[in-house]
């Protein structure tokens, strides 16, 4: 990965992790506002932070009906207003820059969701740390049960 | 060009999203194939197709 790259996917990792929960997409049914673009994306919890970094070729389409993050959160009992939807829209011109590098991008912010800083500092009032089984996929990140 | 060779409802659904989008008419055929062959894949370059 170039410099470049890597400074591009540090500030699609910042604005992931450091937007305000607030800004963040509540969850619905058909998430009708939700760009059409293709995006990187985050599930965030209000607490616990990220709960899976994705990247989808049609956002909108992507969550209409459903998406596993959103599963996984309901089996882990968690309140559906305390998870949220960050979207990383891409235009033509970033999807052209980084499409050579997408897979590698997706690897570059996983290998920073499992490091245990990146996850405290989603979330500085939280005192809860990484749960030690926490585990990293090629696309997806999923913390533990609460 | 592929998508004269498309239903007509299969047309205005791609042009809309490339107007939505703003993303080039060939981009949106290229993603559309792309994810046909691979759900992961957003384009061309990324797109792991089973058959190879």
């Amino acid at each position: 990965m170039t410099d470049d790259l890597e400074v591009q996917a540090l500030a699609i990792l910042d604005s992931l992790t450091n937007t305000p929960f607030e800004q963040c997409i509540p969850i619905t049914r058909s998430f009708k506002n939700v760009t059409a673009n293709a995006s990187i994306y985050a599930v965030r919890h209000r607490e616990l932070g990220l709960l899976y970094v994705g990247k989808t070729r049609y956002s909108r389409e992507r969550f209409r009906d459903g998406h596993k993050a959103f599963l996984w959160s309901w089996l882990d009992h968690y309140d559906s207003d305390d998870v949220r939807l960050l979207l990383y829209p891409l235009d033509f011109i970033q999807l052209q820059t980084l499409s050579s590098s997408l897979e590698a991008l997706s690897l570059l912010l996983q290998s920073h969701l499992t490091t245990p800083g990146i996850l405290r500092g989603t979330n500085a009032n939280s005192q809860q740390p990484p749960h030690p089984q926490g585990k990293a996929t090629n696309t997806s990140v999923r913390l533990p049960q609460k | 060009m592929i998508l004269a060779a498309l239903p007509e409802h299969i047309q205005r659904a791609l042009l809309a999203h490339a107007q939505e989008t703003q993303y080039p008419l060939e981009m949106v055929l290229e993603m559309a194939i792309a994810g046909f062959l691979d759900a992961e894949a957003i384009t061309f370059t990324d797109c792991r197709p089973e058959y190879t």
